[in-house]
C-alpha cells in the first residue's frame, strides 16, 4: 500500500516520477547530459534535409 | 482592412501532446491556420512537441520545431527565427500559458515580437476570474456569487458566506483540471487544496452553486473593425455540474426563446468588445436558472477551443482559419465564405438541421476510478452527428461513440415500475451512462408500464434536464414501443423510426430480427437516406463544398462526378488506443490519393467519420466529407450514394484502427471493395493457427502459448508453457484484463477473478510465456507484394511487457546491432509475404538472450506511423495509401514518395536520435476517496497522446521528452527519492551512484536503503507511512514539495491491481 500512496502523492503534485528500471537509468542520463545552457533546437526541415543529404552521401560512395 | 505590411512571419505555438481536456481540436484550428498564414505568403514558424498532428508535417509550416512547449526552448527558436509576430490563441490553454510566460520574462520585447490575435492584456481580462468578473459587471451581466482565495484559511472563510454546496474553479488550468463541487468542509479543504496547488497562480475561486442550471454557449468572433459575429450557439443537455467536454451538447441552442437567445447574444458581443478580443474569436459560457430565466455569465475563452472545433464542423464556418486571417488584419467582410464561395465572413452561419455531439469516456481503463461526471473534464475524445432533427442527430451520435452501450439496444424487454424506481435513483448522479439509462426508462412509459407525463415530470426533478430534451426522447420510445407491438414492419412506421434515429439494429431487436433483415425489408420498401450538405446558409446561396450528412429526407444533394473515388473509413471518436495518429494517416491518404502528381494518385476521395476535433473532418481535406457514423449500416449507405454518383474503385479501412478493421468482413461481404490487404489476410494475422503456420514457415520464433477453457486446462497449459505467463481472455481489446501471473497460485487467482464460479469461460483464456527482461521492438514497414521497405525500427525503452503505447521509444534504435537488423528484415519479410500485406505492417519483436521472438503482426496502420515519418522524413502513410490503391514500392522510389534507396534502417550514424513518449492521464483520475489513481504501467494501455524529443544523443532527446511531457521536466538538482521492488535491487546501485555524485540527496526506505549503504551510497531512510514515528514520512515530503524525483517500482502483481509488466505475446492485431 506505501507505493500506491507514493506514487499518489507524486502523481498529484506533479513530482516527476519514474515506475520501472529502465526508464530511470535513462532518466539519469538525461539530467546527466541536460544542458545548464539551453537545448539546441532542430528545425524538423533542417533534419529531414539533413537525412537526405546524408542518403544522398551514402549512395554515392 | 487589408493584411498588414508588417507582418511577414509569424510564430505559432501548439498544444502539445493529446490530454483530457486538450486534444486533436487544436491540432484541426492549428493546422488551418498555418495554412491560411502561407496563402498568405507570412513565413510560418511552428513549434509543438507533438508528432502525431498533421500540423507538425513539414510541409505545413516553413519552420516546424518538434521540441517542448517550453518558455526557454521558445526562447531559443525565437532568438534564431526572428519572428514578427507571435499567434498564441490556437495551442490551447498549453499555448496560451506560454505566451503568457514570453511576454511576462520580457523575451518578447526583447526581440521586437508582437502577440497578434489576442492583447495579453484581454488574455488576463479573460482568464483572471477577477478581472473578469468586472467585465461582466461592466457591460451589466452577473456572475455567480464568488470569492478569491489565495489559502486554505481564504476557502473556509468564504464557505461561511457562500454556503455549501459550492464550486471550486483553480484560475489558469485547462479543462477545468482540479475544479470540483465542494458538499462540506471535507470536500471544501481536499478539492480547494488541490486547486490551490494546480493553479499557477496558486488561485481558486469559490463560486455560489449554479448546479442544475441551465448551460449554453456561444462562439463569437471580432475584427479591427468591430464586426461581431456569433458563428454559433451550443446547449448542454446536461445541465451545469457538468463540463461541457462531457455534457452531450445541441447546436444551435434549442430550448431557448427568442428574446433569451437575444439576450445572450447581447452579453455575448458586449463580453468579447469590453474583454477586448479584437482580432479573434472567443466563446461564452453561460447559465440560465431552468425556473426564473435568471443569467449567470460562467467564463469566457479568448481564443479557438474544443467548442469552436465543433462549432466549426457544426456550421462549416472555419472558425481558426477565419482567426488566423483577422489577426493578421483582414476584417471579416473581406474574407471570402469558402463553401458559399460568395457570401462573406461577416455572414453569421444559419443552420437548417440540428447537431448533436456525444462524448467518449474510457472509464473501464481505470478501473478504480470513480465514474461520476463532474467540473472536471473526464472524457477522451467526442463523436457529432448531423440530423434534421434532434432525435436523428442523437441516435446517429449515440452509435458513433462506437462503445456497445451507448446507445440504447432494446434487447431487453422494457424494465418493470420497480426497476424504474431504481434507475430514477441512478440518473440523479451525472455519468457516462446517463442518457441511455433515461431511454430505458422512458420506452417503460411509452410501453404503458409508467405514466409518460408523470415520467417527466420525475426525470426533470432527478436529472435537471430540460423537459424537452427527454420529451423528444419519449417520442423516439413511443415510436420503439409501436414497433414491438406490430405485427408488420410498414413503410410509415419504418420511415418514421429511421427520420427519429433508430439503426436497422435497434428497429430490428424491436421485432426480433437482425439488423440485416430490417436493411433487407427497408431496401424493399426503398426507405434509403439522403445526403444534404453543410453550406454555412440554410441553402440560401449555392454551396460548393461537398460536406454531406445523411438524413431519411426527401432529396439528395450529392453531386455525379466522373473521376473514379476512393472512400477512406476514419477512426470515429479519439479514444485511448485509438487516437489522433490514425486521423493522421487518413488525412495522409486523403492528401495522397487525390494528388494527380503523385505515382498512382488522381483519385476523387472521401472520407466518412464522426470526430469533429480532427483534421479528417475539416472540409477540405479530402474531395468530399460524409459526416457520418463508422457502422456498418451508416458506411453501406454513403457507399451506395457514391457508388450512384460515380464509379468507386476501392474502400480503405486500413488505416483508422480498429473501428473500420473491424467491418472489413461484412463491407466485404456487401460487395464493397475493399483494397489493400484482404480482410481474409487481416484475418489470418489474427488467427493464432494460421499465424503461428507463417512463423514455422520461415522458422521464426515466437513466445511458447496456448488456450484454455477452464481452470484446469489452464494450469496444464501454464505449466507445459512455463511461468511466468502472460493470461488473458481472448476477446479483448487494447490489453484489457491482461496480467503476468508468476506462479500456479496467482494462476488460480486470476481464473477465480475473471471466470465467476471457476466455471468455463465463453471465450478460451489465452496463455503465452512471458519473455522476462527482453528489449521490445516496435517495426513499421510497407509491402507491396514483391519489395519491401521498412519505415522504421523503434526500440523501446521499457522492456517487454508494458503495453506499447505507453512504452518511450527510441529512433532509430540505440542498442541494437547489424545482425539483429538484418534478421528484423528477413523476419519482417516473411511475414508481409505469409500474411499477404498490402500496404502498411506492424509488427512487435522481442529480443531475449539474442533471440529475436515474434510478438505479433498487425496488417495496418499503426500508432507509430507519424512518429516514424517525421523521424525518418519520409510520408510512410502517403506511400501506403498508394500501395493500397496498386502503385507499386518500385514506382513510389522513382515517384520520389519513398527515398530513391535505402530506407528507415540505413539511418546515418550521426542521425538525430528521435525518441517518442507517452503522456499518461492518470492525474485526471481519482478514486472515490479522492486519491490520484495508481500509476504503475501495465499491460493495458493507458496514455492519451505523445510526444517526440529530438536531438544528437540519447540522453539528450530523452531529456527533451521529459520536458515535453509535463512541466518542467527532469530536476537537475534537488532530492531524489528511490525505492525499488527486490528484482531491481541489483541494477540500482549505478543510476543511484550517478545522482548522488551529481549532487541529488537520495531518500530511501530501510530495504532499498540497506543495498545502497553496501555501495557506500550516501542516503537518508525514511519512516514509511504505514509505520510509526513523528519525522517526515516520504508522503508528507512529497506533499510539502520537498521531492523532486520519485523513482518506485512496484512490487510483482498481487491481486487488487492489473499487473505491473507483462508481454504482450500475440500473435494478432487485436492487443493494439
Amino acid at each position: 500500500m506505501d507505493g500506491y500512496a507514493i506514487r499518489a502523492a507524486a502523481t498529484s503534485m506533479d513530482v516527476p516520477m519514474i515506475t520501472t528500471l529502465q526508464e530511470f537509468q535513462a532518466a539519469v542520463q538525461a539530467i546527466e547530459a541536460r544542458p545548464v545552457e539551453p537545448f539546441e533546437v532542430l528545425s524538423l526541415q533542417a533534419h529531414t534535409a539533413r537525412l537526405a543529404a546524408s542518403r544522398a552521401r551514402v549512395a554515392h560512395a | 482592412m487589408p493584411r498588414r505590411p508588417d507582418i511577414k512571419s509569424v510564430l505559432v505555438i501548439g498544444s502539445g501532446p493529446i490530454v483530457i481536456g486538450q486534444a486533436a481540436e487544436f491540432d484541426y484550428s492549428g493546422t488551418q491556420a498555418c495554412r491560411v498564414l502561407r496563402e498568405e505568403g507570412l513565413r510560418v514558424i511552428l513549434v509543438n512537441s507533438n508528432p502525431a498532428t498533421i500540423m507538425t508535417d513539414p510541409e505545413i509550416a516553413d519552420a516546424t520545431y518538434i521540441e517542448p512547449i517550453d518558455p526557454q526552448i521558445i526562447r531559443t527558436i525565437i532568438e534564431k527565427e526572428r519572428p514578427d509576430a507571435l499567434l498564441p490563441t490556437l495551442g490551447g490553454q498549453t499555448a496560451l500559458n506560454a505566451a503568457i510566460a514570453l511576454a511576462g520574462d520580457g523575451t518578447l520585447e526583447e526581440f521586437g515580437v508582437e502577440m497578434i490575435g489576442a492583447s495579453l492584456d484581454a488574455i488576463n481580462k479573460a482568464e483572471d476570474r477577477q478581472l473578469f468578473k468586472e467585465v461582466v459587471e461592466r457591460v451589466g451581466g452577473e456572475s455567480a456569487r464568488s470569492r478569491i482565495c489565495h489559502s486554505i484559511d481564504d476557502l473556509l472563510e468564504a464557505a461561511e458566506d457562500l454556503g455549501y454546496p459550492m464550486v471550486v474553479r483553480p484560475s489558469f488550468t485547462m479543462g477545468g483540471l482540479g475544479s470540483g463541487m465542494a458538499y462540506d468542509e471535507a470536500d471544501l479543504r481536499r478539492i480547494g487544496g488541490d486547486g490551490l496547488h494546480y493553479s499557477p497562480t496558486t488561485e481558486v475561486l469559490l463560486e455560489e452553486s449554479i448546479l442544475g442550471w441551465k448551460e449554453f454557449e456561444l462562439e463569437l468572433m471580432r475584427d479591427s473593425a468591430d464586426n461581431c459575429v456569433v458563428v454559433c450557439s451550443i446547449e448542454n443537455v446536461d445541465p451545469v455540474g457538468v463540463h461541457t467536454g462531457d455534457s452531450v451538447t445541441v447546436a444551435p441552442a434549442l430550448t431557448l426563446t427568442d428574446v433569451e437567445m437575444q439576450k445572450l447574444r447581447d452579453l455575448g458581443i458586449a463580453i468579447i468588445r469590453e474583454v477586448g478580443v479584437d482580432t479573434g474569436g472567443c466563446n461564452v459560457q453561460f447559465a440560465t436558472h431552468p425556473e426564473t430565466g435568471r443569467v449567470v455569465v460562467i467564463e469566457m475563452n479568448p481564443r479557438v477551443s474544443r467548442s469552436s472545433a465543433l462549432a466549426s464542423k457544426a456550421t462549416g464556418f472555419p472558425i481558426a482559419k477565419i482567426a488566423a486571417r483577422v489577426a493578421i488584419g483582414y476584417t471579416l467582410d473581406e474574407i471570402r465564405n469558402d463553401i458559399t464561395g460568395t457570401t462573406p465572413a461577416s455572414f453569421e452561419p444559419a443552420l437548417d438541421y440540428v447537431v448533436v455531439k456525444v462524448p467518449r469516456f474510457a472509464f473501464e481503463k481505470f478501473p478504480a476510478a470513480d465514474p461520476t461526471l463532474t467540473t472536471t473534464m473526464k472524457s477522451v475524445g467526442e463523436a457529432m452527428a448531423l440530423g434534421r432533427n434532434f432525435t436523428e442527430a442523437l441516435g446517429k451520435a449515440q452509435r458513433s461513440i462506437d462503445v456497445k452501450d451507448a446507445s440504447l439496444s432494446y434487447r431487453d424487454a422494457p424494465p418493470s415500475a420497480a426497476e424504474v424506481t431504481e434507475l430514477l435513483d441512478q440518473v440523479r448522479t451525472p455519468t457516462a451512462e446517463r442518457l441511455v439509462t433515461i431511454s430505458r426508462i422512458l420506452w417503460s412509459a411509452a410501453e404503458g408500464i409508467l405514466d409518460p407525463a408523470e415520467t417527466l415530470d420525475r426525470l426533470v426533478e432527478a436529472t435537471a434536464i430540460d423537459r424537452w430534451f427527454l420529451d423528444q426522447m419519449l417520442m423516439v420510445a413511443e415510436i420503439a414501443a409501436e414497433i414491438r407491438g406490430t405485427e408488420v414492419l410498414d413503410a410509415d412506421l419504418l420511415s418514421l423510426a429511421k427520420r427519429h434515429g433508430l439503426s436497422d439494429d435497434q428497429i430490428g431487436a424491436l421485432c426480433g430480427r437482425s439488423g440485416d433483415v430490417v436493411k433487407g425489408v427497408r431496401e424493399a420498401l426503398g426507405i434509403n437516406p439522403v445526403y444534404k450538405t453543410v453550406d454555412t446558409c440554410a441553402a440560401e446561396f449555392a454551396s460548393s463544398t461537398p460536406y454531406h450528412y445523411s438524413t431519411y429526407d426527401q432529396e439528395t444533394e450529392v453531386e455525379t462526378r466522373e473521376r473514379p473515388a476512393i472512400l477512406i473509413l476514419g477512426s470515429g471518436p479519439n479514444r485511448i488506443g485509438q487516437g489522433i495518429e490514425f486521423d493522421y494517416s487518413c488525412v495522409h491518404a486523403a492528401m495522397a490519393l487525390g494528388n494527380r502528381d503523385l505515382p498512382g494518385g488522381g483519385y476523387e476521395t472521401v472520407m466518412i467519420n464522426c470526430n469533429p476535433e480532427t483534421v479528417s473532418t475539416d472540409y477540405d481535406i479530402a474531395d468530399r466529407l460524409y459526416f457520418e457514423p463508422l457502422t456498418f449500416e451508416d458506411v453501406v449507405e454513403v457507399y451506395e450514394a457514391e457508388k450512384a454518383a460515380g464509379p468507386v474503385a476501392g474502400v480503405i479501412v486500413q488505416l483508422g484502427g480498429q473501428t473500420p478493421l473491424s467491418l472489413a468482413r461484412r463491407l466485404e461481404a456487401e460487395g464493397l471493395p475493399i483494397i489493400g490487404t484482404s480482410p481474409a489476410a487481416i484475418d489470418n494475422a489474427e488467427d493464432r493457427g494460421h499465424f503461428g503456420a507463417v512463423l514455422a514457415e520461415a522458422n521464426l520464433p515466437a513466445p511458447p502459448y496456448g488456450t484454455a477453457w477452464g481452470l484446469s486446462d489452464a494450469t496444464e497449459v501454464a505449466a507445459k508453457v512455463g511461468y511466468p505467463v502472460l493470461v488473458r481472455p481472448s476477446y479483448v481489446l487494447g490489453g484489457r484484463g491482461m496480467e503476468i501471473v508468476f506462479d500456479e497460485a496467482g494462476l488460480v487467482d486470476y481464473v477465480a477473478r475473471n471466470l465467476p464460479d471457476g466455471g468455463r469461460a465463453e471465450a478460451p483464456i489465452l496463455i503465452d510465456s512471458f519473455l522476462d527482461t527482453a528489449i521490445e521492438i516496435d517495426v513499421d514497414a510497407l509491402y507491396d507484394g514483391t519489395d519491401l521497405y521498412i519505415g522504421g525500427v523503434m526500440e523501446h525503452i521499457e522492456e517487454a511487457g508494458i503495453h506499447s503505447g505507453d512504452s518511450a521509444c527510441t529512433l532509430p534504435p540505440i542498442t541494437l546491432s547489424d545482425a539483429v537488423m538484418d534478421r528484423i528484415r528477413t523476419s519482417t519479410l516473411a511475414i508481409a509475404e505469409g500474411v499477404g500485406v498490402r500496404g502498411l505492417l506492424n509488427i512487435q519483436f522481442a529480443l531475449s538472450h539474442g533471440v529475436l521472438y515474434v510478438l505479433e503482426a498487425n496488417p495496418r496502420a499503426s500508432r507509430t506511423v507519424p512518429f516514424v515519418a517525421k523521424a525518418t522524413g519520409v510520408a510512410l502513410a502517403q506511400a501506403a495509401a498508394l500501395l493500397m490503391a496498386g502503385t507499386s514500392i518500385a514506382d513510389l522510389r522513382r515517384g520520389g514518395v519513398l527515398p530513391a534507396e535505402g530506407d528507415g534502417t540505413d539511418l546515418p550514424d550521426d542521425s538525430p536520435i528521435a525518441v517518442k513518449e507517452a503522456v499518461l492521464p492518470f492525474k485526471r483520475f481519482r478514486t472515490r476517496e479522492g486519491r490520484a489513481v495508481d500509476s504503475v504501467l501495465g499491460p493495458e494501455m493507458r496514455s492519451t497522446g505523445e510526444v517526440m524529443g529530438l536531438d544528437s544523443t540519447f540522453p539528450l532527446a530523452f531529456a527533451k521528452s521529459q520536458l515535453a511531457i509535463a512541466g518542467q521536466g527532469l530536476p537537475i538538482s534537488g532530492t531524489a527519492f528511490v525505492s525499488v521492488a527486490d528484482r531491481d535491487k541489483r541494477s540500482l546501485p549505478l543510476p543511484v551512484a550517478r545522482l548522488a555524485a551529481l549532487g541529488f540527496e537520495i531518500l530511501t526506505t530501510a530495504g532499498t536503503g540497506r543495498v545502497l549503504s553496501r555501495y557506500g551510497i550516501p542516503c537518508r531512510v525514511l519512516r514509511k507511512a504505514s509505520e510509526p514515528g513523528d519525522e517526515a514520512s516520504v508522503i508528507e515530503l512529497i506533499e510539502n514539495g520537498q521531492v523532486d524525483l520519485v523513482m518506485n517500482t512496484p512490487p510483482a502483481p498481487t491481486r487488487g491491481w492489473t499487473a505491473t509488466r507483462s508481454a504482450p505475446p500475440r500473435p494478432a492485431w487485436t492487443s493494439r
